[in-house]
């Protein structure tokens, strides 16, 4: 029982050990480069605040 | 499928590695702007960055006499591209083929060029470039890239297949909670079937040799029924099989209800024409005389599935004056030749006792109340008067055993 628990806490730790690091580089751009697109697209909190919430793409699905 | 926020649809979640090339092959030797433009250095410039920016790169395009696109660049999908290009999926072929048959000529190319110019801006608007099925949700669903932005050899069939194959397809093949007759497809349900166990690789890339003459049903690639279950051993399996397989599609025993549609293809007035909209799209099952003799698999079958389209005698007035009507537009049924993706091997029609109780109408040998479930020149006099005459090649008036009618 107390080895089962343990394994999860690890388990749990390593997971929030990742979350973290990937919460750490979101902000960032980790791209190695002077590409300005990879800059962008792989910034979350950047593209929330250009993307702008008029552009909704295109239709919806429909046909056969 | 839930919508995607704007950010969503363009975020690409790097690996661990930080490195884009670990993402996907193809960016091991090219980078954003090789496919899509724009200009990479303006990092803190939105609008300069995306100037002449290609959102899809693998939309075709017209270049010097030479159809392209970027999938097709030298030592790539050169010749993949170039047969998708004329595929079935690609250039739709079977409903040109439909439109030149309405419009009373025998090959697309003869249509007045205001049809031909208002097919290809709207018909084929959504169908269907590379990347709407190995990349993004497709354009005209909506957008957004499925797996960040991995090349996907298959495609996803809930973001990519079913997002537009929607309305009919994908409501008949996963079902709908709370509806009896729509329980979904065994093939998915049971089985965990995918569209790509059925329809492969070849199906959709292929080009179309015979472009005036070909359609989803009379294509040689198409998957048959009878791949899997070949007729030679299922043709006395029961008494079903042993009465009925010569005469009538799987469907008519195997499928459950499906959508039917009236409206919404083209845009203009008609698509939200009231009259039409108030049967639309609805939800329904009909057997009608088989409108496909030269249908792969069932030339030689008297009934079939039916299903409603939306096409009406002044459907692509909107497009121009030459468009606006269709001299033969009586000559082509618009019930036509139906496959749903909601089989069950116990439907309304086989789940009986007697075994012809939900079926047969005659008396005594069925109930007259089965009726309902065979298409009759009546009902479409009183729905859609204008189609009367469209449909004497389809409806059973005249054509079902004594005292049936």
């Amino acid at each position: 029982m107390y080895k089962k628990s343990f394994i999860l806490f690890l388990f749990l730790l390593l997971y929030g050990c990742t979350q973290l690091l990937e919460e750490e580089n979101a902000g960032k751009n980790i791209f190695v480069g002077d590409d300005g697109c990879v800059y962008c697209h792989t910034n979350k909190e950047r593209l929330k605040l250009l993307a702008p919430e008029e552009d909704t793409g295109g239709g919806g699905g429909g046909g056969g | 499928m839930p919508p995607m926020a704007p950010w969503e649809k363009v975020y690409i979640k790097l690996p661990r590695s930080g490195n884009l090339a670990d993402l996907d092959h193809h960016f091991e030797e090219l980078s954003c702007v090789d496919c899509h433009g724009g200009d990479k250095t303006q990092n803190n410039n939105k609008e300069k960055a995306h100037k002449g920016l290609i959102q899809d790169p693998s939309e075709f395009t017209t270049v010097d006499g030479k159809v392209s696109n970027s999938c097709a660049g030298e030592e790539c999908h050169t010749s993949t591209a170039e047969e998708y290009h004329n595929s079935l999926h690609q250039q739709l072929w079977g409903e040109r083929k439909y439109v030149a048959l309405r419009s009373g000529v025998s090959s697309f190319d003869q249509c007045p060029q205001s049809t031909r110019d208002g097919f290809n801006g709207e018909c084929t608007s959504c169908h269907a470039t590379c990347g709407d099925c190995h990349i993004s949700i497709p354009n005209s669903a909506g957008k957004g890239l499925v797996n960040d932005h991995r090349f996907q050899k298959t495609p996803n069939m809930e973001k990519n297949c079913t997002a537009c194959h929607g309305s009919r397809v994908a409501f008949d093949f996963y079902g709908e909670e709370g509806l009896e007759e729509r329980q979904g497809d065994v093939h998915f349900k049971t089985l965990y079937m995918d569209c790509f166990d059925c329809h492969n690789q070849s199906e959709m890339h292929t080009r179309v040799t015979d472009t005036d003459n070909t359609d989803r049903y009379t294509y040689d690639l198409r998957p048959s029924c009878f791949d899997c279950h070949p007729a030679d051993s299922i043709a006395t399996i029961n008494l079903y099989h042993t009465m009925h397989m010569d005469n009538m599609t799987c469907y008519v025993c195997h499928s459950q209800k499906y959508n039917n549609c009236s409206a919404c293809h083209v845009k203009g007035e008609w698509k939200t024409d009231p009259d039409y909209q108030e049967n639309n799209p609805h939800e329904d099952f009909k057997i009608g005389l088989n409108p496909l003799p030269a249908h792969r698999d069932f030339s030689d079958v008297k009934y079939a599935v039916v299903r409603h389209i939306p096409i009406a005698p002044d459907t692509y007035e909107n497009w121009g004056s030459a468009s606006a009507n269709l001299p033969d537009y009586n000559t082509i049924p618009t019930w036509k030749f139906a496959s749903p993706h909601s089989i069950q091997r116990w439907t309304p029609r086989t789940d009986a006792s007697p075994c012809y109780n939900n079926c047969h109408t005659k008396e005594g040998f069925g109930k007259p109340e089965n009726k309902e479930i065979f298409l009759f020149r009546a009902e479409i006099q009183e729905k859609w008067p204008d189609e009367v005459q469209a449909n004497d090649p389809v409806v059973v008036d005249g054509n079902l055993p004594d005292g049936w009618e």
